[in-house]
């Protein structure tokens, strides 16, 4: 693979997929709710917008409110370059960077930031999200810890990169994909924990962390968004992709079409979850969280018996 | 040849007569007279395994130990029917009671006492298995017959523990068949199994012998799964107390003497003794310090039935058949009377508190001396038969190097002996409470004193010839 | 983790276990007890079909006539008749359930490890039904109600009844159908008890029968 092919998957994939993703998820529900909903490609006509509209900052914001969302966009982009979310996109001399230690690490200084940004404005609001998503970090992080360190241990290398490329054992692949899966639906804010739609501030999360942003900061807000979920959603894609026996042997093209493809899917699939189910009441989502925790134990049991 | 089944016939035909509520006013008397009969019934059966012959039928045989225990549970079923002809229609003039419900505890005590005869006699660890299920299930409605909280809190415990108990003795017992993987065919029956012993798993052999101790102990109340024993015991009404106490965890000890039989005989006795004669022991101290504490009368002698079955598994660890099977008969004998005579007072003087009765010996004299007297035998006191199994017990284990589990003994048993002995003076002696209304009737404590005379006579009578014939048992085919 | 049939089957079998140690609702548990069971009977047709024994797939049918559909319909109409929905730990909530579960099957396969039988038919399968006998003992003695009580007990009966399939060749057919028998008799009359229990007490809450002291 050149370093031209790569630089152009790289680049179809922070700047297509993302919103099309975004747009193809908002559609289906729509359709699931017995709507038209918005046109697939709304997403950039939104980011467009809100690129060109005048940012308003609350006078009790500090220099954390402004720069939070930029560190979290430099991040979510840092992320989608390195995590093989479509297939291991990266020059082999690049792997260690991908590391899924280091990883996890700047998940969580983006979401340290994020969250501080929450609270800076003061606002009632951004306390009650800063706190819930608080806690459902504490819940989330061991899960990918965990799974992740079972990949690790199962394949016998720490970066993501050739991770997932090794992978033998269907049993550890599905439980590490289920675990991921769960943990994303988490981490991303999407029902079951947390409605992205709903427009009650005291059921929000996430959408109660960013109320007070706006303009080209909220730009850069959702544009992470929609990074992460490729992220994330295309991580569980490959660890299920990674138990079909003989898909590793295929060419990378191929790897990477079925990647985005079903990533795709998958996102499809999670929103028509969305428009059948309910959101869990708060009490309940340790309960939930707990499937994803059990999971990627189990992994780690399985993937320490083989050794 | 005389088949076994007979034995089954009287107790279905008391069960069948339970079918019919049109029965019940005459129903307690037959049943009563159905299992007197029985009495000389199973003596003429089991005459001849008495003189060393194995009676066989099927999977199930009559061998010396069966046949000792067939008999003590039919002595015991048939006194404490006898006593629910007088005491059930007196209770149900108070409580009034459907006539299906009532005739429905014929039923379950006929098929409850098929099972008990089952248990001693089958010669295949996996029948005998069913058989103590099958004693469970039947006697679980049976514990619950008053139907007040009580009773029922204590029919769940009995029904749930003794259930989870009965799971572990079946893990037991397929880990005992799977022990075999070694040879060509696998058996679950018993004399098969001593034949082949020595070429058994030792390793699942002994994970086997855990799994079937913790599940048939658990029926037979070792001390720490004995936790529904006393709630049971003394909810139930009094005659299913004393066939509980008197007969079932018979059931339940044979049960442990057999498989300790096939684990001895591949040689892992000591593994036997190392389990059984600390438990036992620790059973027999823990129950004597519980007794102490106990405010209810009935309460007080489940415990005491703790007790005595830990002094059984000691009995049993130490290999010592003659001494568990004197033990248990005179234990049988001892504990029936003494439940049947505190359902008496129960019935008349409408409490079981200790704190609230006394003066039994001016209410009711002939009841006071038997209470006393059965009181005697079970805390272990000479002319009963009780003193002398304690004494043998005691000088096997103190003749096998067992300290530790002698002087637990012998300071379970002291103070067991003193609880009793204080408790029972409280109730027997003093001026009379005035909650006595109702007059005793003297009848009500025939059958007691009959057993107690019993275990009298097997206090005075135990010579040599005794002895031998009890040693006699279990030499013949099959211990 | 070799991967056939009969190993598939124990694995699903345990995994459905652990699964019901992270749910509260009682008809959820049941459905949960259902696979358990059809696992359990797949597997006895696995090893009938292994075997060329015809004696093995009636089992499988009584076995799942029994404990996979008579005996959780008949728990399913008393929880509906007595109002029971939810039953939520007695010491911890669902979701330290499903880690404690998880705990039970890593220490089942601990100890199923040594208790596998050289000549048995799987040593997975030993260790699966040693985590189902260990789940079936959290269950019992972590759940309030009476009914998730007797739940628990079918679990650790199927563990047992698993590890006699796996591990023993030709165990006598008379006691394993006894055990299944019996234990719906039993079922049968822990139902009645309980629906006595709901009369008297107006709860099935095990924690809460306090009558009888020391």
């Amino acid at each position: 693979m050149t370093i031209f092919e790569l630089a152009l998957f790289h680049a179809i994939n922070l700047l297509a997929i993302p919103l099309m993703l975004a747009g193809v998820v908002r559609k289906v529900k729509a359709r699931m709710q017995m709507r038209i909903g918005a046109p697939v490609l709304q997403a950039f006509h939104d980011l467009a917008k809100l690129l060109r509209k005048t940012e308003t900052i609350s006078e009790n914001a500090s220099w954390v409110f402004i720069w939070a969302p930029r560190v979290g966009f430099a991040v979510a982009v840092i992320l989608t370059v390195l995590v093989p979310w479509a297939g291991s996109l990266l020059p082999a001399a690049w792997a260690p960077a991908s590391n899924f230690v280091f990883v996890l690490y700047l998940l969580a200084l983006s979401r340290f930031l994020s969250l501080l940004a929450a609270l800076d404005t003061g606002s009632a609001f951004g306390g009650l999200g800063a706190s819930r998503e608080a806690m459902i970090s504490v819940l989330v992080e061991p899960t990918l810890l965990i799974g992740l360190a079972a990949l690790a241990v199962h394949t016998g290398s720490a970066d993501l990169q050739t991770m997932f490329g090794l992978i033998t054992s269907p049993m550890v692949a599905i439980l590490v994909g289920v675990a991921l899966l769960l943990a994303s639906l988490a981490e991303l804010s999407r029902m079951p924990i947390d409605d992205p739609t709903t427009h009650l501030e005291l059921t929000m999360v996430h959408e109660a962390m960013i109320l007070e942003n706006s303009g080209p900061n909220l730009f850069l807000i959702e544009y992470g968004t929609a990074l992460r979920m490729c992220v994330f959603l295309g991580l569980s894609c490959q660890a299920f992709l990674s138990a079909v026996p003989g898909f590793r042997e295929t060419p990378l093209a191929v790897q990477y079409a079925t990647g985005v493809l079903s990533l795709f899917a998958l996102g499809i699939a999670m929103a028509v979850a969305e428009g059948i189910g309910v959101k869990l009441k708060w009490r309940s989502v340790p309960n939930f969280l707990a499937f994803a925790a059990a999971s990627s134990f189990l992994a780690a049991l399985i993937a320490a018996a083989e050794r | 040849m005389i088949p076994i089944g007979l034995l089954a016939v009287l107790p279905l035909v008391v069960a069948g007569l339970g079918l019919f509520p049109r029965s019940s006013p005459w129903l307690p008397r037959a049943a009563a007279g159905l299992m007197t009969l029985q009495v000389p019934l199973v003596l003429w059966i089991c005459l001849p395994a008495f003189s060393g012959v194995r009676i066989v039928w099927g999977d199930f045989a009559i061998d010396g130990l069966g046949a000792a225990f067939t008999c003590i549970t039919t002595i015991v079923v048939a006194a404490a029917l006898i006593q629910a002809s007088f005491l059930l229609p007196a209770g149900r003039a108070n409580h009034p009671m459907s006539d299906r419900r009532f005739c429905l505890f014929y039923t379950l005590a006929g098929l409850f006492v098929v099972a008990m005869y089952s248990a001693p006699l089958a010669q295949n660890l996996g029948y005998m298995w069913m058989a103590l299920e099958a004693t469970t299930l039947m006697s679980a409605p049976l514990v619950d017959f008053h139907r007040n909280r009580a009773s029922l809190e204590a029919t769940w415990k009995y029904l749930l523990l003794c259930s989870v108990g009965i799971a572990f003795a079946l893990f037991g017992t397929v880990l005992f068949f799977a022990a075999q993987h070694g040879l060509l065919q696998g058996t679950l029956s018993t004399p098969g199994l001593m034949a082949t012993a020595k070429s058994l798993d030792p390793k699942l052999l002994r994970v086997a012998y855990v799994f079937c101790l913790l599940g048939y102990g658990t029926k037979a109340g070792i001390f720490p799964l004995h936790n529904w024993l006393p709630d049971a015991h003394s909810e139930a009404p009094a005659p299913v107390s004393a066939m509980l106490s008197g007969a079932l965890l018979n059931c339940a000890l044979v049960a442990i003497w057999r498989v300790s039989q096939v684990v001895s005989a591949a040689g892992q006795d000591d593994f036997v003794r190392s389990l059984l004669v600390p438990a036992g022991a620790i059973t027999v101290l823990a129950a004597g310090l519980m007794l102490i504490r106990q405010h209810d009368l009935k309460r007080m002698w489940a415990y005491s039935s703790v007790e005595h079955v830990g002094l059984l598994v000691v009995a049993i660890g130490m290999g010592a058949g003659p001494i568990f099977v004197l033990h248990a008969f005179n234990h049988s004998l001892a504990k029936t009377a003494l439940f049947l005579i505190s359902g008496n007072i129960l019935e008349v003087l409408g409490t079981r508190s200790l704190s609230k009765l006394s003066g039994i010996l001016r209410f009711a004299p002939l009841w006071g001396i038997v209470l006393v007297g059965a009181g005697f035998a079970i805390a272990g006191s000479p002319p009963f038969g009780t003193f002398l199994s304690e004494w043998l017990l005691l000088k096997t284990t103190f003749t096998g190097n067992q300290v530790f589990a002698s002087v637990a003994l012998v300071a379970g048993l002291t103070i067991a002996f003193l609880g009793v002995m204080s408790h029972l003076a409280g109730v027997v002696f003093g001026p009379e409470s005035d909650k006595s209304k109702l007059k005793p009737v003297p009848s009500w404590a025939a059958a007691p004193a009959v057993l107690l005379a019993g275990s009298l006579v097997a206090g005075i009578a135990v010579t040599p010839t005794a002895m031998s014939f009890l040693k006699s048992l279990f030499e013949a085919a099959g211990r | 983790m070799s991967l056939s049939g009969l190993d598939l089957m124990a694995a699903a079998a345990a995994a459905s276990a652990v699964w019901m140690c992270g749910v509260s609702g009682v008809q959820t548990q049941l459905r949960g007890l259902v696979l358990q069971t059809a696992a359990i009977a797949i597997v006895c047709m696995i090893l009938g079909a292994r075997e060329h024994e015809g004696h093995y797939y009636g089992l499988a049918l009584v076995v799942f006539a029994v404990k996979g559909a008579a005996i959780p319909v008949f728990l399913s109409w008393a929880a509906r008749r007595l109002g029971v929905r939810k039953d939520s730990g007695a010491y911890f909530g669902p979701a330290i359930g499903l880690l404690a579960g998880c705990a039970a099957l890593v220490a089942g396969l601990f100890i199923g490890r040594d208790l596998a039988v050289p000549m048995g038919t799987s040593a997975g399968a030993a260790g699966m039904s040693m985590a189902l006998v260990f789940i079936g003992m959290l269950l019992m003695t972590t759940r309030r109600l009476a009914i998730s009580q007797l739940i628990a007990l079918l679990t650790l009966e199927n563990g047992i009844l698993l590890f006699g399939l796996t591990q023993t060749k030709g165990m006598p057919l008379m006691v394993e159908m006894g055990a299944v028998f019996e234990i719906l008799v039993g079922v049968l009359i822990g139902g009645l008890v309980i629906f006595r229990l709901n009369r008297s007490f107006e709860h099935i809450d095990v924690t809460n029968l306090r009558e009888l002291r020391r």
